[in-house]
């Protein structure tokens, strides 16, 4: 069923139906569970049922969250409002759900420690029973569906994406692991290039072509001309990073509610089995039930009175630890639901907080960037992961003049690359005339007020003494402001500079299709 | 953490605050055997956790040391703290909105109301406390010259933007931060810059304290309520309704707050473009910026409290262009309120459209991991113009990888025909004969 379900056949735009149509089935199916669970709690008049199918809204709410993630997503094109398109909107919806199940681990321990002083006697177990199993069953096709982005992860390490293989264009990838969104995936963004555009290179997630144009001549790596020749795993790490954070949240989400429902089962049978209840009529006496007050009195009236008399009509209640049974399951699951949500909550805010991605070492780039010939000094590096493999990088570079800088200018680049940083943004910078001293210093700052403005500004401390050769990783701009009129060189020369208008018929917008 | 003190120094004497009465409220709870205060104790414990995580953001966030790990500090870890905050608000909400539903199915009366009332109001004044102390220095720090103490944020709902207090209000903090940047002593800018990183955190913790303020408040309406008409044995009546109704009132006021506070997160972690900037009106005056022919992969961003961080691709014609320009480039920025910019420059070759970067990177097969795709260039501009995307560029043709000092007029593209504009300085002769537009 899973396996029918995830795999759809290849072509057409399905691949990010995929995720989607597995989001939306589990709403569907989890929404309608918590209706008739409303329902039944009504006619049975159980309050634990009510309670619990609020636990199906929450996970409800957890796939809305998912949803809009993905939806939003998708729009990988740049817009006015955010010039990255929205593809981090799945980290985010990850960390949101991480959060939001966090807390909900929360309140549930709280309720537990209720629990524990004051135990409730589980009314009508068969009813629980019946609908605890439904929801179980619910939750473990839930688990099915998401399975792939289960707690271990697929492990797809970044470092595929680099490494420049060819892979023979097929429709099929024997390689790829079973089952289906990967897969599917791939193949659809194969024939979408197939469609489009004559010549295709790379992957696009859009429809539209690829420009293939080469920018230097590093004739072994490019694959122009050969459509479809790109690293599988490229695709398959970039959808799956992301999304698969975001789908991880889901999962875990489902996972909790189905330790939930196996808690809620295992609670109810072992009550209905060894339970023995009061019966309605005749005294009883509940050991279990603490009742400060009067609970000696009871006692000893009782039992003070069912000595002299008919010892045997008294019924005590069932044995007590069954009443404890659901809080320390509740403890347990509490627990491993925490265990398990912790990486996630981390790795999603490890990308949102601008860290470096684990498999890049800085100053490894750093050292190999400076060896560099015509390279006098890097700083201002920085490393960051957008979401899912997209890494990006700026640097900038200070060469002596702009001839040497054309030569190493494929070279830096080659260096990202080879590191799987494949957007960056190199500036460099000459050094000004007569300033050698100048060298670990940005030619380029903005004004001295502004250090503090800066990304890195000069808040801490001002690094750039430190020559190029120093061990600090990067070196930030300067509050001694280089004077900027003293670089430029360009008196003598006059460059021609062609006013064009603004013309009127400008796109607003600024869509681009990435 | 000299600067910084005020406001670490708050958040820990409310924790102090916060958790002696979470371990006062317990034990009162456990030994007068009240489930009531045992419950309210633990919204105490959510409380005593947002707070941790706002100083602990706080701190990682200010100890934002550049490392091998973040080249870019941990200065955005206000906002995902501000973020977490938020959630774990929404979610709590969701629980206790789940209960007073559940308590409208099956209405109970409070028992023992003035137990509940007392512990009530002390949970109130708790929260009063708390609120004030977020709020009260800023009142009056405002007034002083703002050495030593960041200007406290104003309460959750009001506006970050403007400075608070004694400080102009005309400026808004709109893109054109630049007018203070001149004047204004280094701590001015420094001190806004503080005051909405840190007021993201503080707010998300200020959110916690005002949802308890409120679930306090309800409780002492209710058990006033309870204490002066007392039910006894009778029936519930339409008493035991006020909780529960409240309770859904004040779970609509705490998430029409959290959301606000959820978006200017986002707008961080998702890396938008800022509040102040307008990237139409910065993509127009850059084009219009002298030696530059164009271009493309501008992205602006906010790393966290203000900063903004720049990057962008320009075409220019020749090295000595690209200084010139880069200069004006940077000013355009400046104004716009954006002071980390890099800037790459790429050399006009003929065989490359005038907006597609002609260094994505070294092999097409990265196209999909670049941070945006090539093949339609993203807020790509030439000088005076944009130029509208075919799907399919009919051109695609490689490139020989031409160097990057070959400056050959494009003459065959289609931007040239419409492109004939007011060319003012178009006689100003050069050294370089290739310079001589063909658009002229």
């Amino acid at each position: 069923m899973c396996g029918g379900m995830a795999a759809k056949g290849p072509g057409g735009p399905r691949w990010w139906q995929n995720r989607r149509a597995r989001l939306l089935c589990m709403l569907a199916l989890t929404f309608l569970f918590f209706v008739v669970e409303v329902v039944v709690s009504r006619v049975t008049s159980s309050l634990a049922m009510l309670s619990d199918s609020f636990h199906m809204l929450s996970d409800v709410m957890a796939l809305v969250v998912a949803l809009v993630a993905v939806r939003f997503a998708q729009r990988t094109r740049a817009t006015k409002k955010n010039t990255f398109g929205w593809v981090r909107a799945e980290v985010m919806g990850a960390l949101v759900n991480a959060v939001f199940l966090t807390a909900l681990c929360f309140t549930i321990l709280l309720e537990a420690i209720e629990r524990f002083t004051e135990p409730h006697e589980i009314q009508q177990p068969l009813v629980v029973i019946g609908v605890g199993v439904a929801g179980l069953i619910i939750n473990l096709l839930g688990l099915c569906l998401f399975n792939h982005h289960g707690v271990g992860g697929h492990g797809h390490s970044h470092g595929h994406s680099h490494s420049g293989r060819q892979h023979p264009r097929s429709g099929s990838k024997p390689e790829q692991p079973p089952g289906d969104g990967e897969a599917a995936l791939h193949r659809e963004e194969t024939s979408t290039l197939v469609e489009n555009c004559s010549s295709s290179n790379g992957v696009s997630q859009e429809n539209s072509e690829l420009n293939n144009h080469r920018s230097n001549d590093m004739a072994d790596l490019q694959v122009n001309g050969n459509a479809g020749h790109y690293p599988m795993d490229v695709e398959e790490v970039e959808e799956d990073s992301s999304a698969q954070l975001n789908m991880r949240g889901v999962f875990l989400h489902v996972f909790g509610d189905a330790l939930g429902s196996v808690i809620v089962v295992l609670n109810a049978l072992l009550f209905y089995g060894l339970w023995n209840p009061c019966p309605k009529d005749g005294p009883c006496f509940n050991p279990c039930v603490n009742n400060h007050c009067m609970e000696n009195a009871t006692l000893s009236q009782t039992l003070g009175g069912a000595n002299k008399s008919e010892q045997e009509s008294i019924t005590v209640a069932g044995p007590c630890w069954l009443l404890y049974l659901d809080p320390i399951l509740c403890l347990i699951m509490v627990c491993i639901l925490l265990y398990t949500t912790y990486p996630l909550l981390r790795e999603s805010a490890l990308i949102l907080l601008q860290t470096v991605p684990k498999q890049i070492d800085v100053h490894s780039l750093n050292s190999k960037l400076r060896t560099l010939e015509g390279v006098e000094a890097v700083h201002e590096l920085h490393i960051w992961q957008l979401a899912g493999s997209r890494i990006i990088g700026t640097a900038h570079i200070k060469c002596p003049d702009p001839s040497t800088y054309m030569m190493v200018a494929k070279r830096i680049k080659e260096i990202f690359h080879d590191e799987g940083i494949h957007a960056t943004t190199i500036q460099p910078e000459f050094a000004s005339v007569g300033s050698e001293s100048g060298r670990g210093k940005c030619e380029f700052p903005c004004r001295t007020q502004c250090a503090l403005k800066q990304c890195c500004g000069t808040g801490e401390d001002s690094t750039a003494k430190k020559t190029e050769k120093s061990s600090s990783l990067s070196i930030s701009c300067s509050e001694v402001v280089i004077e900027f009129p003293k670089t430029r060189r360009t008196k003598s020369e006059s460059i021609p500079s062609v006013k064009l208008e603004a013309n009127a018929d400008q796109n607003e917008q600024f869509e681009s299709s990435l | 953490m000299g600067r910084y003190s005020g406001k670490t120094c708050r958040l820990i004497f409310m924790l102090v605050l916060t958790v002696g009465f979470f371990v006062a409220e317990l034990v009162s709870g456990y030994l007068g055997n009240s489930i009531a205060l045992v419950s309210d104790s633990f919204n105490m414990l959510s409380d005593l956790i947002s707070l941790c995580v706002g100083l602990s953001t706080g701190r990682i966030a200010r100890r934002s040391r550049r490392g091998p790990r973040a080249t870019y500090g941990y200065s955005r870890a206000e906002a995902v703290g501000a973020l977490s905050n938020a959630v774990f608000l929404t979610a709590l909400c969701f629980v206790v909105c789940v209960e007073a539903i559940l308590r409208l199915a099956r209405p109970e009366a409070i028992d023992d109301p003035q137990l509940v009332l007392i512990v009530g109001t002390l949970g109130l004044a708790v929260n009063l406390v708390g609120l004030l102390v977020f709020q009260d220095w800023g009142a009056c720090c405002c007034r002083r010259r703002r050495r030593r103490r960041p200007p406290a944020s104003p309460p959750a709902a009001a506006t970050l933007q403007a400075v608070p207090g004694g400080a102009p209000t005309g400026e808004a903090d709109e893109a054109g931060d630049s007018p203070n940047d001149q004047k204004s002593p280094e701590e001015g800018p420094e001190k806004k810059k503080v005051k909405k990183s840190e007021a993201l955190n503080i707010r998300g913790v200020l959110l916690h304290v005002m949802g308890d303020a409120l679930g306090s408040v309800v409780v002492v309406v209710a058990a006033t309520i309870f204490h002066v008409l007392p039910l006894g044995n009778a029936p519930c009546n339409w008493q035991c309704y006020i909780d529960p109704s409240l309770t859904i009132i004040m779970v609509f006021i705490i998430l029409s707050s959290a959301f606000p506070l959820i978006k200017e997160t986002s707008i961080i972690l998702l890396q938008m473009v800022p509040k102040g900037v307008n990237m139409q009106l910065l993509t127009d005056r850059l084009a219009r910026v002298p030696g530059v022919s164009s271009l493309h992969e501008v992205h602006v961003w906010e790393l966290a409290g203000g900063k903004n961080i720049a990057t962008l691709h320009i075409k220019c014609q020749t090295p000595t262009d690209y200084q010139d320009a880069a200069y004006k480039i940077r000013k355009v920025f400046h104004e716009a309120g954006i002071h980390s910019v890099t800037i790459q420059p790429e050399y006009i070759d003929h065989k490359t459209s005038l907006l597609l970067c002609s260094s994505p990177c070294i092999s097409k097969a990265c196209d999909s991991q670049l941070c945006c795709s090539q093949r339609e260039p993203a807020l790509a501009k030439t000088n005076g113009y944009t130029e509208k995307n075919d799907s399919c560029l009919s051109a695609l043709h490689k490139d020989n990888g031409s160097s990057k000092n070959d400056v050959e007029i494009p003459i065959e593209y289609p931007l040239a025909e419409n492109s004939v504009k007011n060319v003012k300085n178009c006689d100003r002769s050069d050294g370089k004969s290739q310079l001589s537009s063909t658009r002229l």
